[in-house]
């Protein structure tokens, strides 16, 4: 390679290479197994639970006895609107919405992205998987599909419309009853550690729900899982 | 031979004076940068070494350009760099300013932020080279170096000598100096005081937006200096048969002259330049953290202490829906810096988060005693009043304090809450404070800013907190405002570790709560954490304050937790912090 070439193609590439490695270095969304499945059927949407849930996460467990376990409230699914913008979280920091996790809509979901094989690779002593049960599940119709392609919220629990405390097997939400009709709908489940005394937040999945011509006929048109990052 | 050597001295002052402002530029794109994503000293080292590879890449490729055009070749480059400079400037705004599409890597913006830094190095590049092949072809000795610049040279050089003398065997060498070494020196020279004039002078007293400008007006002027001293029309040509520039394109020279006049303008009125360039991207900046078309944002005023730039400034609901962030269709807000501190809508609410719910589990009366870091604003000193508890107060801002006791936006939620007869409020950092007190508390609040910039990470740091635990009595707590941990995951996690490692074991959290938008139903502010050492009684909020009380449904799931240690995720310490700490950066 001519020495000028050289150069200018090194240039190229450190500045890339830089950019690769500095411009986002964020951890990928955690896994889990929480929901095995959504069902639309009669206008009323099933949520399965896993029979084995678990979560992945970098939590390290303290070394106490079961019977020290407490259950973990779930103060944090009540309320509506999500507060207007205070300090902190909702503003304090130059981010919010404007640098949200970005993907296709705005969030983080199962395996996002090519980098997370990698990244579980590299901390796989970082990790633990932990059974989890679920405290809580809710659902929050969030907007139509225009309204959420510009208004994604985060990963995490929103206002519910709804909530189902210490839910068994399955759940089901009338969607066909509620005003708000089709659009994307959040389903969030509240997981606490099994063994261990831990909120591990909330697990969520964004569905789309579109009505049929008739109108009667509901469908799940697209579904994302919303986890957090691990 | 006299005119040969004003030539020479000619392109020395002009070294110096491109040496400045490539230096000051990068200085300027470093604090840009480090404005718009924070983390000062990777901003700053970033930036400075992708200016010296840039630097190398122009230098090595300098030897391409036409050896028969060196002056031409020269003024394109001043021009450039005077064009491209502050547009380098308003393009790593403007990143930071319009909506993105998501589709974009974060990458490719990283990139794109960085680009200004790399194209400004690679033009630098080429001025070394080009002004020291001009000087060398001034040709000779005598012509070469000015006698004044000999003389000094030469007192510096045997002051040097003598000094390496101390270490090595030196033999003082009286021959010829090259071009390249004057021409260097002077760059150097000109490099150390583009620092100096920047640090003392132009960033502090102008601010970043006019500075690019005033240094831009500087490049375009050497430009002008330059085809006018050496162009073949020279009132006093180097050559009577080749001037140093022999053609100069005429749209160049137009181009440059039209950016000296804009320069000029903008330097000569870079105030009001200054306020609406800093309103437009504050606006827009408050615009994009809501969906397109939902808020306007007006900034009502601006201002600057010695610490913090304060913002005040009118937002409005223009969302298609009913506006689910506060009561009616405007409010106003303060920012101090980019990150929000107050509204109208939450003012009380996130006071009530801070005080009144703590307050819920510690005796009310003169006996308790209570710290408050930060809170500046005195909202939380009106609050704490209301219990008629013992209060110290640490702010290290005193201009902003003194400004607020008077601000109408303020007055109304401190109700001269500075006068409160058992209120004894210390000038200074709460760091510091910390460290040197031997009184203990049992409460400390931390109304302290963001994680937002590397200056606060000292408040974020496991010897703060660690000093902070050791302040409190046996039942004391402490209270701090959070980032959501879904927001900000890297964070919470890099928060939560660093406040295990200073000593605190359980945590309660928990959320303010207020109907901010009067539709009637209850809404979450803002996530507080209780911090303690050891196990505490828990919240009961039958037994508490008033708006515990009212919010009775809210708190009666808040309960003392372990505070958790995630793994792979490092302490923040000062002398190792972990920069994951802070937001946006």
């Amino acid at each position: 390679m001519r020495r000028r070439t050289f150069i200018a193609a090194s240039g190229f590439g450190a500045l890339t290479a830089l950019g690769g490695c500095l411009g986002n270095s964020s951890p990928p969304p955690r896994k889990s197994s929480v929901v095995s499945e959504f069902e639309m059927a009669d206008g009323s949407l099933t949520v399965d639970l896993a029979d084995d849930t678990w979560v992945v996460s970098r939590y390290e467990a303290n070394q106490q006895s079961l019977a020290s376990v407490n259950p973990v409230g779930v103060a944090s699914a009540k309320g509506k609107g999500g507060g207007g913008g205070g300090r902190g979280a909702t503003g304090r920091g130059s981010g919010g919405y404007a640098s949200a996790p970005r993907t296709r809509y705005g969030h983080a979901w199962y395996h996002g992205g090519d980098y997370a094989d990698d990244w579980y690779e590299d901390h796989a002593d970082d990790v633990s998987r932990y059974g989890v049960g679920v405290a809580a599940l809710g659902v929050a119709y969030l907007g139509s599909t225009s309204q959420m392609e510009d208004d994604a919220p985060d990963a995490g629990p929103v206002p519910w419309d709804e909530t189902f405390q210490n839910p068994n097997d399955t759940v089901q939400y009338d969607v066909a009853e509620q005003s708000t009709g089709d659009g994307w709908y959040r389903v969030g489940a509240h997981i606490v550690g099994d063994s261990v005394d831990h909120d591990f937040r909330w697990e969520c999945f964004d569905l789309e729900i579109d009505r049929g011509f008739g109108g009667d006929s509901y469908s799940i048109d697209e579904q994302w899982k919303v986890s957090p990052r691990i | 031979m006299t005119e040969r050597r004003t030539a020479t001295l000619t392109l020395l002052v002009l070294t110096f004076v491109v040496s400045f402002c490539s230096f000051a530029y990068e200085f300027v794109y470093s604090e840009l940068l480090t404005v718009m994503y924070g983390g000062t000293v990777t901003q700053y080292v970033i930036t400075v070494g992708l200016y010296f590879f840039s630097l190398g890449i122009g230098a090595a490729l300098s030897d391409d350009l036409n050896a028969d055009d060196h002056g031409e070749n020269f003024f394109r480059t001043e021009v450039l760099l005077a064009a491209v400079a502050p547009a380098g400037f308003l393009l790593i705004v403007g990143l930071n300013s319009v909506r993105i599409p998501q589709a974009v890597p974060a990458e490719l913006l990283w990139v794109a932020a960085r680009l200004p830094v790399v194209v400004v190095g690679f033009l630098s590049g080429f001025e070394l080279p080009l002004l020291t092949h001009m000087v060398d072809e001034l040709d000779g000795e005598s012509a070469s170096t000015p006698t004044w610049v000999r003389r000094v040279g030469g007192r510096v050089h045997d002051f040097s000598v003598a000094c390496v003398g101390l270490f090595w065997n030196v033999e003082r060498n009286e021959g010829r100096r090259s071009g390249l070494s004057v021409v260097l020196a002077m760059d150097y020279v000109g490099g150390l005081f583009g620092a100096v004039v920047y640090a003392k002078l132009l960033y502090p007293q102008l601010g970043l937006i006019p500075t690019i400008f005033v240094l831009a007006l500087l490049n375009a002027a050497a430009a002008l200096v330059f085809v006018a001293r050496f162009g073949d029309w020279s009132w006093t040509p180097t050559s009577e048969s080749t001037p140093l520039v022999s053609h100069v394109s005429r749209t160049l020279l137009v181009v440059c002259l039209l950016l000296t006049a804009s320069y000029a303008g903008v330097v000569a009125t870079h105030e009001t330049v200054d306020e609406r360039l800093s309103e437009l991207y504050l606006e827009q900046g408050i615009e994009n953290e809501y969906p397109p078309g939902a808020m306007r944002a007006e900034v009502t005023s601006q201002s600057t202490t010695q610490y913090q730039h304060v913002v005040h400034y009118e937002r409005t609901w223009t969302g298609a829906g009913p506006n689910p962030h506060f009561t009616g269709e405007s409010e106003q807000c303060l920012r101090l810096g980019a990150a929000v501190q107050m509204c109208d809508s939450w003012a009380d609410s996130y006071h009530d988060g801070l005080v009144d719910v703590p307050m819920s589990m510690v005796e009310h009366g003169p006996e308790t005693k209570v710290l408050v870091v930060g809170g500046g604003d005195w909202v939380a000193i009106d609050h704490l009043r209301e219990y008629d508890v013992t209060v110290d107060h640490v702010d290290l801002d005193a201009e902003f304090m003194n400004r607020t006791k008077d601000d109408p936006f303020f007055s109304r939620w401190h109700d001269d809450a500075y006068e409160y007869d058992r209120l004894n409020t210390t000038v200074t950092d709460g760091y510091r404070y910390l460290q040197q007190t031997n009184e203990t508390y049992d409460l400390i609040l931390l109304d302290v800013p963001g994680a937002t910039d590397d200056d606060l990470l000292k408040l974020y740091s496991a010897e703060f907190y660690r000093s902070a635990s050791q302040r409190l009595t046996d039942d004391g707590m402490v209270v701090a405002w959070a980032y959501s941990a879904d927001s900000y995951p890297e964070h919470h996690k890099a928060f939560t570790n660093t406040v295990r490692a200073a000593g605190f074991t359980h945590q309660l959290p928990y959320w303010a709560w207020e109907d901010l938008d009067s539709d009637g139903e209850t809404e979450r502010v803002e996530r507080f954490y209780l911090l303690a050492p050891g196990e505490r009684d828990p919240l009961a909020p039958e037994n508490g304050t008033d708006y515990v009380r009212r919010y009775s449904d809210r708190y009666d799931d808040a309960e003392w937790r372990p505070v958790p240690h995630y793994r792979g995720v490092r302490v923040n310490s000062i002398f190792h912090p972990n920069y994951d700490i802070l937001v946006d950066t």
